[in-house]
């Protein structure tokens, strides 16, 4: 016993040193990986303390005087207060984040359980209509918004996600359904469980990480989208932040690039917060849901 | 009794009628008009917005809706809207949206509201007849510019050049950049490189006696001349007066933060005055000045060629209903003192009027007394006005530059694929 | 294989039960795909349908469209040598920006998958260049960054190289187009790490009572169970480098220099579209790159027989 316990205790002095050294080097490789992401950041707060001009006349990285202006005049606007952005484009990107969320899902399912009639041609079709550049269909699209009445208000950019028309989200949800073995269900449907129910108990709860995907995604690509607001809405008053953030850079004249960086820093902060707020749910994931259900 | 009675019931008429009456107005006299643009700057555009409002505050029953968002936004987005049949009643035109609009129809002859209520008599001419297209009046010019030459004052007085004189020749403006480039040390040359800039490449073409375009839609040079253009900035690209060409290309078309004149990596670039005050804020550093770009050749016939003209004008949708009313509230930011105040004194836009320039002038701000003065001097003699070329020309010549200085193309082929291209077009 | 083994009769049960309804599986997949087949004859299916349409003709944005027939099409493939270009360009970024991108992003997946502290900052750490997307404040920096006399270069002079001016040169612009979106991989990233969160944790146990190393449990279960994510993400990165048009906005103003060496499909598309009101001309140009994509997509399905292992199979 004695010896044996000789024998594995410097075995396990190097493992324990091991595993330090093996923390030691992930973090070091993910702290160097992490500045080179991390820059951009800061150099936009760095910048969004300088003075319009000295941000390009200045070659130093630091400003010379510390202001807080950019923000202050930032947030005022020339027309509405940068607030009022913030404003829409919550309530699009929210709106966004739970149509894509069920309705996708609702499609992804018939698409991966359901053996119904033509499901290869409905599913080529769908798949085609993400082949098309946007750019082909910008015109038709705004003459039917048009007809719709909807020019002018946010229903352009929430009513397509009620529907389901983004096919990326549905074919990202397929993949994850497909993942979960099929016994599950097929037990529930001998169970007598309607397709619903299996639908609603079984396949949303195991597919929670492609949901948090597709809400984080939705999320932040429905705020930073620019063509579909620009196009669709007028009124400086139903703008959002990347509209706003237009209104300062002026491609031809003066752009205030003071305002423009302070609020580009802090259009940032709602996508952090909901990327960090997902992201925690990502990890329980299946964890807590498992696969014993 | 009988007059209490009267009065009684004049009283409930009028307060019945003062209840119905905002709804009244809104159905009968309201008059709803979408204003679409692009501003220079968020400075101007509060000050736009301000105008407005003070018009509708005056003016009750009448409700502008303001639409307006920087230059390269908008346009794409007046092309949308106006081809999926809901454009803005009235918007902002440059040069070309003025030719391309009006010949598509979208926009409404103006030429019966001139003089009267608006009276372009004291206007630069060359912007009205920049906005006119077969004789008819197409869109109010708003403001005044011009080509020039921005030139930083240190890098002249460190390589002891003096200002040239106005009337100056291709031959000059090459040797006085390779001296500033000597002068000025490494990684900073005496001129940008303008070979891609359909202006000044104009003004080389006046120098000659010949034009870009002609005013009847055809190509106004030959294979020869353009291919001199395009040697002329490889023989200073290679003496070392411009920048090699990866350097230059770094600099983003119109967008003066990537100017070289701006970051103090160049003496001189070719711009339109309405640049000028941008690029002024940002070099801190060096007083900037106007100068115009060469006016001939070396033995050859000096002519003033530069126009002046408007970037910004506005026109009125054919469609619209509410023609008079807009014809108002452009006679209000042009003609109203309020309005005019309002509008332009403190906007960086230079007006088109002489007057209202006058007025800008009198409030004190240098820079814009600089450009005034300047568009001054090029009305003194007036140049023919620009013709309109043909859609994506600037790109056009920026590409065939750009493969000639990347060494591509030779001179002759960058011109004659130039023209192959502007005749294709030029046929649709 | 003895859960198999299990499940075998409970699948033929449950395909008999199916199999005696297939006016009820067609009723429910009907109901399910309903939203989307709403969306579709509603308000995604026109507008593509009339697209089609005008690339017949020669819809300039203000006319009434003309029929040309197949003369857009005939135009693209023998008289536009600028098409060509684009079309290089294009599939220069596809072939070496999406493999680049997958294999970042799934090696820092799989990096942050693991049970170490601070991993959620480290994700949001990560995934902070996707945030910035194409902004306008991206465009700035990273012009100062790859600027000739930028970031990068300043760098390079320590060790006495003198660097050229990475965005504004025909040679290097387009692999400095393909650094930043290798540089903002955190979508596929994400995903990924999506799947590697729906892999059971049973499974690992499994292997590991059975003894197998780190290596050998990625190449038995991770790897295996993570094809249909791969392939997800392959053909979606695929679908948008051929789509690409934002990045050449951060590199020329969209101009496509320099010298049209990031001249990308859609920008091309969009400047004959919306800056030469050749509608019909781009529109062309749209359904050109759908049989474009198809094609490398329906190869992708096709290998995807091969290489991607469902569970529901």
């Amino acid at each position: 016993m004695a010896i044996a316990d000789e024998a594995f205790a410097p075995q396990r002095r190097s493992k324990a040193q091991r595993d330090l050294l093996a923390a030691l080097a992930i973090h070091s490789v993910l702290i160097a990986g992490a500045l080179l992401m991390i820059y951009p950041l800061v150099w936009l707060f760095v910048s969004s303390l300088k003075t319009d001009t000295e941000i390009f006349s200045n070659a130093s990285f630091w400003p010379s005087q510390i202001q807080f202006q950019n923000y202050i005049r930032g947030w005022q606007g020339a027309a509405v207060s940068f607030g009022t952005f913030f404003r829409n484009s919550l309530v699009v990107s929210t709106a966004a984040v739970i149509g894509n969320v069920f309705a996708c899902s609702l499609v992804a399912f018939a698409f991966a359980r359901i053996d119904f009639r033509f499901k290869p041609f409905w599913f080529a079709l769908m798949m085609g209509t993400i082949m098309l550049p946007h750019h082909a269909t910008l015109i038709p699209q705004y003459i039917l918004f048009h007809k719709l009445g909807w020019v002018n208000t946010f229903m352009p950019l929430i009513a397509p996600k009620l529907l389901a028309v983004d096919a990326f989200f549905v074919f990202l949800m397929i993949q994850f359904i497909r993942g979960i073995p099929r016994e599950i269900d097929e037990a529930a449907l001998i169970d007598g469980a309607s397709t619903f129910m299996i639908y609603r108990m079984i396949i949303f709860p195991l597919m929670r990480p492609a949901l948090i995907a597709t809400a984080i995604f939705t999320f932040v690509w429905t705020y930073e989208d620019f063509l579909t607001p620009l196009v669709y809405l007028s009124d400086i008053g139903l703008y959002t932040v990347p509209q706003g953030l237009r209104l300062m850079m002026s491609t031809t004249g003066q752009s205030s690039w003071g305002p423009l960086l302070a609020m580009s820093l802090l259009s940032l902060v709602p996508l952090l917060i909901v990327f960090l707020f997902f992201q925690k749910r990502l990890i329980d994931g299946i964890a807590t849901t498992g696969l014993k259900g | 009794m009988n007059l209490n009675r009267t009065r009684r019931q004049i009283l409930k008429v009028t307060a019945l009628a003062a209840l119905a009456a905002p709804a009244l107005v809104r159905a009968q006299t309201a008059q709803r008009i979408r204003y679409a643009g692009f501003v220079q700057s968020e400075g101007e555009l509060k000050q736009l917005l301000a105008a407005l409002n003070r018009y509708k505050a005056i003016n009750p029953g009448v409700d502008i809706v303001p639409e307006f968002t920087n230059f390269s936004s908008f346009i794409d987005k007046l092309a949308t809207e106006t081809s999926g049949g809901n454009a803005p009643d009235m918007f902002s035109c440059n040069v070309d949206i003025v030719d391309e609009y009006a010949r598509r129809g979208v926009l409404r002859p103006l030429t019966s509201y001139t003089p009267n209520p608006i009276d372009l008599s004291d206007y630069v001419q060359g912007a009205v007849k920049a906005a006119t297209v077969n004789g008819q009046l197409f869109a109010f010019p708003n403001d005044a510019i011009g080509p020039a030459l921005v030139c930083r004052a240190d890098s002249f007085k460190k390589a002891g050049v003096a200002q040239p004189n106005q009337m100056w020749t291709w031959e000059q403006l090459a040797k006085i950049s390779v001296d500033l480039t000597k002068a000025n040390g490494p990684r900073f040359w005496g001129m940008e490189d303008s070979g891609s800039n359909y202006i000044p490449c104009d003004l080389f073409m006046r120098g000659m006696g010949k034009t870009l375009f002609t005013p009847d839609r055809k190509i106004g040079f030959q294979s020869a001349d353009l291919a001199e253009w395009f040697a002329y900035w490889d023989r200073l690209r290679k003496s070392g007066g411009v920048p090699p060409a990866d350097i230059q290309a770094s600099v983003n078309g119109s967008d003066i933060t990537t100017f070289l004149v701006t970051h103090g990596r160049a003496a001189m670039t070719a711009a339109l005055t309405d640049k000028f005050a941008g690029i002024q804020t940002m070099v801190t550093n060096s007083e900037l000045f106007l100068q115009m770009l060469p006016n001939g050749f070396d033995g050859g016939t000096m002519k003033q060629n530069h126009y002046v003209y408007a970037g910004n004008s506005t026109g009125l949708s054919a469609k619209s209903p509410h023609v008079d009313r807009m014809v108002d509230v452009v006679r209000y930011l042009h003609r109203d003192h309020e309005g005019v105040k309002l509008r332009y004194l403190g906007s960086g836009m230079i007006p088109c009027s002489k007057a209202t320039r006058d007025m800008l002038v009198a409030t004190g701000n240098p820079v814009d007394a600089k450009i005034v003065a300047y568009i001054g001097l090029l009305q003194q003699q007036e140049a023919a006005p620009r013709s309109p070329g043909v859609v994506g020309m600037s790109n056009m010549l920026r590409r065939m530059n750009e493969a000639v200085a990347f060494g591509r193309l030779k001179p002759q082929d960058a011109a004659a694929q130039f023209i192959e291209e502007a005749e294709k077009r030029l046929k649709a | 294989m003895s859960a198999a083994a299990l499940a075998a009769p409970a699948r033929a049960a449950a395909k008999a039960a199916s199999g005696a309804s297939v006016a009820r599986r067609n009723r429910d997949g009907y109901l399910f795909l309903s939203p989307w087949l709403i969306g579709f004859f509603c308000l995604t299916g026109g507008p593509i349908l009339a697209s089609l349409y005008f690339s017949f003709t020669d819809f300039s944005l203000f006319n009434e469209p003309a029929w040309v027939g197949l003369e857009n099409y005939k135009r693209l493939i023998f008289d536009d040598p600028r098409y060509r270009t684009a079309l290089g360009v294009t599939l220069a970024y596809v072939v070496t920006s999406v493999p680049l991108k997958l294999a970042f992003a799934l090696a820092v997946a799989l990096l942050l998958n693991r049970n170490i502290s601070g991993v959620g900052l480290y994700r949001a750490i990560y995934y902070l260049p996707s945030l910035l997307g194409g902004s306008v404040a991206v465009a700035v920096m990273w012009r100062k960054i790859f600027a000739y006399d930028g970031v990068v270069n300043d760098m390079l002079l320590w060790f006495g190289i003198d660097g050229p001016s990475w965005i504004s040169n025909p040679d290097y612009a387009l692999s400095t187009i393909v650094a930043l979106a290798v540089w903002q991989f955190g979508s596929p990233a994400v995903i990924f790490l999506a799947g590697l969160k729906q892999i059971p944790p049973e499974l690992y146990d499994a292997a590991d009572i059975d003894g197998a190393g780190r290596f050998a449990t990625f190449r038995t279960v991770t790897l295996p169970l993570l094809t249909p994510i791969i392939f997800f993400n392959l053909v979606m990165q695929m679908i948008s480098a051929f789509q690409a048009f934002t990045p050449s906005f951060i590199i020329s103003n969209g101009t496509g220099g320099p010298d049209d060496s990031t001249l990308f499909y859609t920008l091309y598309l969009y400047e004959e579209g919306f800056s030469h009101f050749r509608m019909g001309y781009a529109s062309a140009m749209a359904w050109a790159l759908v049989g474009i994509i198809a094609t490398a997509t329906a190869f992708t399905f096709i290998s995807s027989r091969y290489w991607v292992h469902y569970g529901d199979r």
